[in-house]
């Protein structure tokens, strides 16, 4: 089967659909530059206008495009739309489609993982559909620790779900091309063997019902090479993380069905919580290192997108599909946490430049990139506008208006601003930002959702409180943009690091480090144009206002205090807090579960070398040793006694990994360590172990007189 | 003290491993304990491991065997190698018979496949 056959109509519809969206972006960004000459000063700086004026002119196209989609999903709702995906043919079900789920995981909490993996396999269970999946944890984690501890929590989950279950774990030695490197691998080893791939991030969550719908959707439309889930945002407890979850909540379903109805078939992809064809997948999207160097070059950062336009370009269909409950993702817990992920997305985004007009890729696929570069470059654009304005305004205030600029005129020029014009633009643009809320909360009532969200009442303080806390985070986060967008551009490349989950928190220190150089530029800023124009200080306010208290703000979000006592308020609760469903009721319970019985207190690289279960456990997962050449047998014997005289604190992460990579050496050392006398042994084995097997002193008998 | 062969003069050496019989046996039991062998077998196989061993990588090469030798008794075809006695010890640790650990390593069969990279993207 093919997705080359879809009719020309579809195509012919995608970019209709991608036209008219263009130009209800277009016309008003026009409208909107050409009324921001107007407001500007009269007479002013052609050039300092003009620049105003076509920075405005893009802001609030991007802004406006937020509108757009939102209003499409919110009619779309209104009127209670069938997903055009499962209105197509009939619905099938095919027992012998085997799925596998694969899970890539890079130096995660291997204990959460499994829960969640053994949360998606009992609700499969319960469902019927279990024997269509197998289960693949796929680590991609460099760190010694980290790979040791996976493996025990694994083999804890199997030995909770029993010899039978198909839970497999695979650690790959070369992390390359990171996590589409690790799918790709798996594509390579085991994609022949499955029709479908469901791919999971280390945080998501699916219920077995849903998988079985997604399986059966992909049956029932044999030209889709993607099905993409709406993940809702659950089990946050810090402020940060609950303001978002709410906000995702409330007003992610409107947006996704506004996705759904301009894209279509030409949807999007964003890693996790979707399935996917294997086949096409295998034969399409592999991604390639871009040539060069620096921001557009090497290894495709966010391969997502990418993905999704490849399977498109071969004729597979990519939807996105919002009426599926029963997906669940977690978000960053604090501001930092989001702005670290940011720097990753924004240097994954701005490399898709170079795609922008690539060979093959539908228009709508092209717009997505664009959309990607903007949700970034547009906070530098922001920048540029306040710069601009402030330099704007300092010129008028520094250099005295000319009366007369022409020789030989009878009547001076009069400076003319409309400061009500100004503030008329300034609502409006408010308006676009906003309306997409007020359709969420519309919508909500509408539809009955409101005990979902804790009544009416709580529903519009939450969104209040919300809405506030967005505009608060919003400068501090286009400041935090702006420098992402130009240290890319510089060619400073990010590291690859795990990600915060759970309930983290910012500590001062940190969050002093990260926001200070805000704060003193909100200072200077606002006290410069204060002193030279009081007037347009107050429209700097909310910038710099939110620059300054953002060390604050950043930690205070960061608690889990403040975001607990929010609950019991009864702000930003969602639908999930308010009724748990099944799914994330079991996961509490399997994370509950107790792991493999530990004796010692090692853990990581330690327990795998003195644990007698962990390091047989390890040594059966390694290969058998093989026999190389006399070097490398020397340097690894040469390492053991290293180790073995040392100690572990004495080893490299990457002599650790080393050791740990090969199963003669593992068993050796573990002998090794044990048998060592006690001054060395005590470098390895804890002093509680070693007085384990001393005899007791004899009981002191008190002597009676 | 012993003569070093190369400069002549007399060094004392001290051993790398355990080797008190007592510390020995200490050591040994020490690590059945954290096994998880039951208590009942933990004396036999420290008698069984440290019965004339001169030190404790001694003890521990005797104790290996015995393990593989535990093994044996329920287990057909085990032999007195790595593997084995790597397998003991994790039945022993999973609390779970060894026929149903041999699955843990296994993952479906490879079937490879390429998937070439596009090299006309931009």
């Amino acid at each position: 089967m093919s997705g080359e056959g879809r009719p020309r109509i579809a195509r012919l519809r995608g970019v209709g659909r991608g036209l008219l969206l263009g130009l209800l972006v277009l016309a008003p960004s026009v409208v909107a530059s050409e009324f921001m000459l107007d407001v500007l000063p009269h007479p002013g700086y052609t050039v300092l206008n003009d620049a105003l004026a076509t920075v405005f002119g893009l802001l609030f196209g991007w802004i406006s495009i937020g509108l757009w989609i939102s209003l499409a999903g919110a009619l779309r709702l209104l009127l209670r739309s069938r997903s055009w995906l499962a209105g197509r043919g009939e619905l099938r079900t095919d027992p012998g489609a085997r799925v596998a789920l694969v899970v890539p995981v890079f130096r995660e909490d291997p204990m959460a993982v499994c829960a969640r993996i053994e949360t998606i396999y009992r609700s499969l269970e319960e469902t019927g559909r279990l024997a269509q999946f197998d289960f693949f944890l796929l680590s991609d984690s460099n760190d010694a620790d980290a790979w040791v501890e996976e493996e025990v929590a694994w083999a804890g989950l199997r030995a909770r779900l029993g010899a039978q279950a198909r839970v497999y774990y695979r650690r790959r030695r070369n992390n390359i091309k990171r996590k589409s490197g690790n799918i790709a691998d798996f594509c390579r080893r085991w994609g022949l063997q499955y029709r479908y791939m469901v791919v999971l991030d280390a945080d998501s969550l699916m219920a077995g019902a849903t998988l079985g719908r997604l399986v059966d959707l992909m049956e029932q439309n044999p030209t889709v090479g993607l099905i993409q889930t709406l993940p809702a945002a659950v089990h946050q407890n810090t402020l940060f993380g609950r303001a978002q979850q709410f906000a995702s909540r409330l007003y992610g379903p409107v947006f996704a069905a506004g996705l759904h109805f301009w894209h279509m078939s030409e949807g999007h992809y964003w890693g996790h919580n979707a399935i996917i064809r294997v086949a096409p997948f295998v034969r399409h999207c592999a991604l390639p290192r871009l040539p060069g160097g620096g921001a557009f070059g090497g290894e495709i950062m966010s391969h997502d997108f990418v993905e999704a336009a490849l399977m498109r370009r071969a004729g597979w269909e990519v939807w996105l599909e919002p009426g599926l409950e029963g997906s669940y993702e977690e978000t960053p817990p604090t501001l930092l946490d989001e702005l670290k992920r940011d720097r990753r997305w924004a240097q994954g985004n701005i490399q898709h430049a170079r795609l922008l007009f690539a060979r093959g890729f539908v228009p709508l696929h092209r717009a997505v990139f664009l959309n990607g570069i903007m949700s970034y470059v547009s906070s530098l654009l922001w920048l540029a506008f306040l710069v601009l304005s402030t330099i704007e305004v300092v010129l008028h205030v520094l250099i005295p208006p000319q009366y007369f600029p022409r020789a030989h005129v009878l009547f001076p020029v009069w400076p003319v601003w409309h400061p009500e014009w100004a503030a008329m633009l300034f609502w409006f643009t408010l308006a676009i930002l906003f309306l997409p809320k007020v359709l969420a909360v519309v919508l909500t009532v509408v539809r009955g959702r409101l005990r979902l969200f804790g009544g009416l009442g709580a529903l519009l303080l939450s969104v209040t409180l919300e809405s506030l806390l967005s505009s608060l985070l919003a400068p501090v986060r286009m400041l935090f943009h702006t420098m992402f967008v130009v240290s890319v551009l510089a060619g400073r490349k990010t590291q690859w690091g795990p990600q915060s989950r759970g309930d983290a928190s910012t500590g001062w220190a940190e969050a002093l480090r990260h926001h200070i150089g805000g704060t003193l530029l909100g200072v200077l800023w606002g006290t410069a144009v204060y002193i030279l124009s009081p007037h347009y200080f107050w429209w700097l306010v909310p910038v710099m206002a939110a620059w300054v208290v953002a060390i604050p703000l950043s930690v205070w979000l960061s608690r889990a205090g403040p975001g607990r006592a929010a609950r019991r308020w009864g702000i930003f609760r969602t639908p999930e807090e308010i009724d748990p469903p099944a799914l994330l009721r079991r996961y509490e319970e399997a994370r509950a579960q107790p792991g493999l019985r530990r004796r010692t207190p090692a853990r990581g690289f330690l327990a795998a070398i003195v644990d007698p279960g962990v390091n047989a456990l390890h040594c059966a997962l390694l290969k058998p040793s093989v026999a190389g050449h006399e070097g490398l047998l020397l340097s690894r014997q040469q390492l053991m006694l290293a180790a073995i005289k040392d100690g572990p604190q004495a080893l490299s992460p990457h002599e650790k990994l080393q050791l740990l990579s090969d199963r003669d050496t593992v068993a050796a050392l573990h002998w090794r360590v044990w048998a060592l006398r006690a001054s060395r042994a005590r470098q390895w084995l804890d002093e509680g172990v070693l007085a384990q097997g001393r005899p007791l002193p004899p009981p002191f008998v008190k002597a009676r007189r | 003290m012993v003569a070093d062969k190369r400069t002549h003069r007399r060094v004392q050496v001290i051993p790398l491993d355990v080797h008190d019989p007592g510390d020995i046996q200490a050591r040994v039991r020490a690590y059945l304990g954290v096994l998880g062998m039951p208590e009942g077998r933990i004396e036999t196989l420290v008698e069984t491991a440290c019965a004339g061993a001169a030190h404790g990588g001694d003890a521990f090469r005797r104790l290996r065997a015995a393990l593989v030798d535990h093994l044996a008794a329920t287990e057909p075809g085990v032999a007195d190698d790595p593997e084995c006695a790597g397998l003991a010890r994790l039945a022993l640790w999973l609390d779970a018979p060894a026929a149903a650990l041999e699955s843990l390593p296994v993952s479906p069969p490879l079937i490879r496949q390429p998937m070439a990279s596009e090299r006309d993207l931009s």
